[in-house]
Formats: structure tokens, C-alpha cells, sequence
């Protein structure tokens, strides 16, 4: 399989402070790839730099082996960017905005309607080809936007939050379009809400704090981080002993803490570290703070859980 | 580029500006020519251009303050830098747009020298002359135009910015700054745009002059490519 985007050492600093520090992966043809992390961990800026938009401060980026600053324009013919504000002309209809970004990845005249209403009916926007781009609402505009990512079709998409904006039935076509388009394009799609990616992805990174936490697929990021392991109580008291109970109990970790459907007792889930079993320390503690627990078992972590742990 | 340009023109005359600029550029130009002109029948052709050159280099600001300012505004300069252009092309299609609008606007006052040569003698050197400095004169102020438009994603910043820079550049030999002594003062006077521009409206092709306006175009449009690799590196 080759390597159709390689990211290597990638860094960006703005003053003292670092937005992306150490980034590198590769990214082999076909794969569908979702870039997770909180609001803030630097995604969008990482994404700028893979698209050429921003120069990086450190690393290199290279697409299908062009390098984006040596052979900026052989490195841009490949890819398709839709950023978090899909970049619009207000005074345009959407038509004209197609045809301008067809013009731009120099589509043959002759061919050039063809492909507009390929992309327009791709993106579910054929019935607003005539209208100007201020009178749309967000979520079309927000297709729009994805339109002209898919014009001449690169083979490598970078979509930053494209469901930002779209009501839930658009995100259920989104979503069926991404599993079409995963058939042609390698895809790299950003966001901050888990269900999204993991619905539509082979493969996962995970940002945190303007590092790469976590490289692996959905199914393994649940098992392999931390045994992937958590323990579900139900226990009587106040909610600020039992949280000081259980922070002083080595190898496990308060994730959620909420009251419960029974009078007088709180629900929560701990994370256990991998080849650790706390369960008697945990007991003890929360008796010793006058906390009894009336029910323990266990449950596999969610990749919810595992996504708060790393990315948050 | 050639998609840029395309895009920039019809921009242009999709919103007010264009229009705007053709609109008084023309009514200005028929009143200079029919005034200094026809009702004084006068057939010396410099004096229109003496005077519609001082008209052109203020109507500059209404096509350049929105070139770039307004890509800032819409974010619009990601689809831009994430295409396959380069600064280089970015730049040359806007600069080549512009330049194209204000010759558009030149074509009716063609009709000018051909009304007064059907009354007495127009030398065809001096109508060259003062053309070629009309076209020298505008790109580069366009080209500072645009630089300025660069700097910011307020259109109304940008047209009083360069209100003011091309004022100063117009104005600086008509001052009694340059006529004191001194290098700095050469310097100045060597800065103006209207000195430079003097020569074209006899007919004189000096290539001092040329030089001078091809050297500040090319030099604002660098500083408009700087611009905008700063703007990516922000």
C-alpha cells in the first residue's frame, strides 16, 4: 500500500507557545482516518499545515511524495481541504463558486458542468446550484464547501469538522457519503464529537494538547488503552468523600461521578489501570469514609471513556 | 492565475465597484475634456491628461481597497492558499484584474484625441506618451493598492491608507520640502509621482521613468507577496 500523505515531525509555535509540537504519521491509500481531540488541541491548526495553508515551524509534509513547500503546487493538485469555515464567496451562487474552484484545479472547460453537477449531487446541494451563497443556511453552505473539496476529484480528502452545522438527518447522509467516498479517496475527517468518527473510520489519532496521544484502530483504542477496563458503583454518601476515597486508591481513576436513581447514593465509573485490580482497596476506602458500597461490577470502558482519558 | 483573473473580473462588475469607478471616471473625464477642451477650445490634448492622471490616482482606492481586505474578511484566502497557485500567481491575477478595469475604463477617452485631430494637428508621440504614463502611473498605484488592501480586512482602512500614501507620493515634488537642499530632500523629490509622470504628457519616453514606475509596481506587489506569506505563517 503506498503512502498517500506522510506527516513528519510536524510543528507549529506561535510565540513562546506550541500549537502542534512532534505530529508524524502516514496516511496509505484507502484509509478513512479520523483526527480526534477536545476543542483547542490544535487539530485545525495540524490540518493548515497538511493542506499547505500554514507553514509549519518544524517537520515536513508530503503528499503521494511531493513535498507541500518544495512542490507546493504538485503536493495541493492532490488534495481536497474543506476547513472549519468553509472558505465561500458571499456574492457568488453556488454554481459560479464550482466553477471557480474548477477553474482553479484547471477542469477542461468542456468538461467542467459535468463535474459541477457530479459534486452538487454528491453533496445533496442540486437544488440550490442558481441560489448566492449569503442566502444559504449554515448547513448548506457547510456543503457547499464539501462540493468544492470533491472538485476533479483529489484522491485525498481533509475535511475539518464537516458535520458542523448540519441537523441529524444531514449528518445520517454525511455519514452514508463518507462510507461512498471512502470507496474512491483516502480521507482524513477532524472532529471533536467521538460517534461521528467512529462510525466512519478505519483508523483513529487522537490529539491532545497539541500531541498525538493515540494511533490505532477504533477497536483496539477501546481494548489496548489502560486494559480498556472499568468498574461501575453504586455507593451511599456524600459525593465529596467518595471522591476523596477514591482518589487516594492507587491503579484506579474517578471518570464520571453523578447521582443516582436511589435516594441518598451517587453512580460512578472508575477506570482501572491494566493488570490491576483495585476492587479491595476501593471497598476499603470508601467504608472508611463512611461511604458503603452497595453494588461493584465490571465494565468494559467505552471509547468514550478511553477519548476522555486521552484527548481531554 | 488566468482562473483568478477571470474570477477577480467578474467580481468586479457582479458588485457596485466597478460600476462605481466607470460611472465617475467617465463623467469626471467627458467633464475635463468638454470643459478644458471643447468649450475652451483649446487643442492641446496635455491638458486633459494633466488633469484626469490626478483624477485616476484617487479613484485607485475605490477597485483596490476591497481586493484582498475582503478575501480577509470571508476567510476566502484558505481556498486560495490551499489550491495549487502560488503567492506569485495570487498577486499577479488580482494586480492584472485591476489593471484590466482601469483600461477599461481608458477606451471611450480614445474618442478624445480623434475629436480634437478632426479641429487641428494632435502629435501622435505626445497620445502615446501620455497613455503609456497614464498606464505606468496606475499600476503602480494599484500595486500600492493592493499592498495596503493586504495589510488589513477593513475595506474603508485600506482606501484611506492609500488615500493617504498616494497623496503623499503625488504631492511630495509640489511641496516646498523638495526644493530645500539637502539629500534627503533629492530623495523625496525623486519619490514623486507627478515628476515622474511630467515627462509622458510631452511625448518623451525617458527611461528613467519607466524604469521608476516598473521598479515601484514590481516592489509593492513583493511587498504584497511578503504580505500574504505572513498572513499564512500568523
Amino acid at each position: 500500500m503506498s503512502d498517500v500523505l506522510v506527516a513528519t515531525d510536524l510543528g507549529k509555535r506561535y510565540g513562546d507557545a506550541a500549537s502542534v509540537e512532534g505530529v508524524g504519521f502516514t496516511i496509505g491509500q484507502g484509509d478513512v482516518v479520523g483526527l480526534l481531540g477536545a476543542n483547542g488541541a490544535g487539530k485545525s491548526t495540524l490540518m493548515n499545515m497538511l493542506t499547505g495553508c500554514t507553514p509549519p515551524t518544524s517537520g515536513a509534509v508530503s503528499v503521494f511524495g511531493h513535498d507541500m513547500w518544495a512542490a507546493p503546487r504538485e503536493a495541493k493538485r492532490h488534495i481536497g481541504y474543506l476547513p472549519e469555515m468553509p472558505p465561500l464567496y458571499m456574492d457568488m451562487q453556488v454554481r459560479e463558486q464550482l466553477a471557480f474552484a474548477a477553474d482553479l484545479r484547471s477542469v477542461a472547460k468542456t468538461a467542467r458542468q459535468a463535474e459541477i453537477d457530479r459534486v452538487c449531487a454528491m453533496a445533496g446541494i442540486s437544488d440550490v446550484r442558481v441560489r448566492l451563497i449569503r442566502q444559504l443556511s449554515k448547513g448548506y453552505r457547510q456543503r457547499v464547501g464539501l462540493a468544492q473539496a470533491l472538485i476533479a476529484s483529489p484522491p485525498l480528502l481533509i475535511l475539518d469538522e464537516p458535520t458542523a452545522g448540519l441537523d441529524p438527518k444531514q449528518i445520517m447522509d454525511f455519514r452514508a457519503l463518507i462510507a461512498t467516498l471512502g470507496r474512491q479517496h483516502t480521507i482524513l475527517i477532524s472532529s471533536h464529537i467521538l460517534a461521528e468518527i467512529t462510525s466512519v473510520c478505519t483508523r483513529l489519532l487522537v490529539m491532545r494538547r497539541g500531541r498525538l496521544v493515540a494511533d490505532s484502530t477504533p477497536a483496539q483504542l477501546g481494548d489496548a488503552h489502560d486494559g480498556g477496563q472499568q468498574l461501575a458503583l453504586r455507593v451511599s454518601g456524600g459525593a465529596e468523600p467518595i471522591r476523596a476515597a477514591l482518589a487516594g486508591v492507587g491503579g484506579a481513576h474517578l471518570l464520571e461521578l453523578c447521582a443516582s436513581v436511589e435516594a441518598g447514593c451517587w453512580d460512578a465509573s472508575v477506570a482501572i489501570d491494566a493488570h490491576c485490580d483495585p476492587r479491595a482497596a476501593i471497598s476499603m476506602a470508601l467504608a472508611q469514609a463512611g461511604c458503603p458500597v452497595l453494588m461493584m461490577r465490571p465494565a468494559k470502558a467505552t471509547l468514550e471513556d478511553v477519548f476522555m482519558r486521552l484527548a481531554v | 492565475m488566468i482562473a483568478l483573473y477571470r474570477k477577480e473580473l467578474r467580481s468586479t462588475f457582479t458588485s457596485w465597484t466597478g460600476y462605481v469607478y466607470l460611472a465617475v471616471f467617465s463623467l469626471i473625464s467627458g467633464f475635463i475634456f468638454t470643459t478644458g477642451n471643447l468649450l475652451s477650445q483649446n487643442g492641446d490634448i496635455k491638458s486633459y491628461f494633466a488633469s484626469i492622471c490626478t483624477v485616476l490616482v484617487f479613484l485607485v482606492p475605490i477597485l483596490t481597497m476591497r481586493v484582498f481586505a475582503e478575501e480577509r474578511k470571508l476567510r476566502t484566502l484558505q481556498l486560495l492558499f490551499t489550491m495549487p497557485l502560488s503567492l506569485g500567481d495570487i498577486v499577479a491575477g488580482k494586480f492584472l484584474a485591476t489593471l484590466t478595469v482601469f483600461c477599461i475604463g481608458f477606451v471611450p477617452t480614445l474618442a478624445y484625441p480623434l475629436i480634437l485631430a478632426g479641429y487641428g494637428s494632435v502629435e501622435a508621440a505626445v497620445v502615446a506618451g501620455n497613455y503609456l504614463g497614464l498606464l505606468m502611473l496606475v499600476s503602480a498605484c494599484i500595486a500600492i493598492g493592493l499592498f495596503v488592501s493586504a495589510l488589513t480586512e477593513n475595506q474603508l482602512i485600506a482606501a484611506v491608507v492609500t488615500y493617504a500614501l498616494l497623496l503623499a507620493l503625488w504631492l511630495l515634488d509640489s511641496t516646498g520640502l523638495t526644493s530645500a537642499a539637502g539629500n534627503g530632500t533629492h530623495l523625496l523629490a525623486y519619490l514623486s509621482l507627478s515628476g515622474h509622470f511630467q515627462a509622458f504628457t510631452y511625448g518623451i519616453f525617458d527611461p528613467a521613468d519607466i524604469v521608476f514606475f516598473a521598479s515601484l509596481t514590481l516592489l509593492f506587489l513583493a511587498f504584497c507577496v511578503l504580505t500574504l506569506d505572513a498572513r499564512k505563517t500568523a
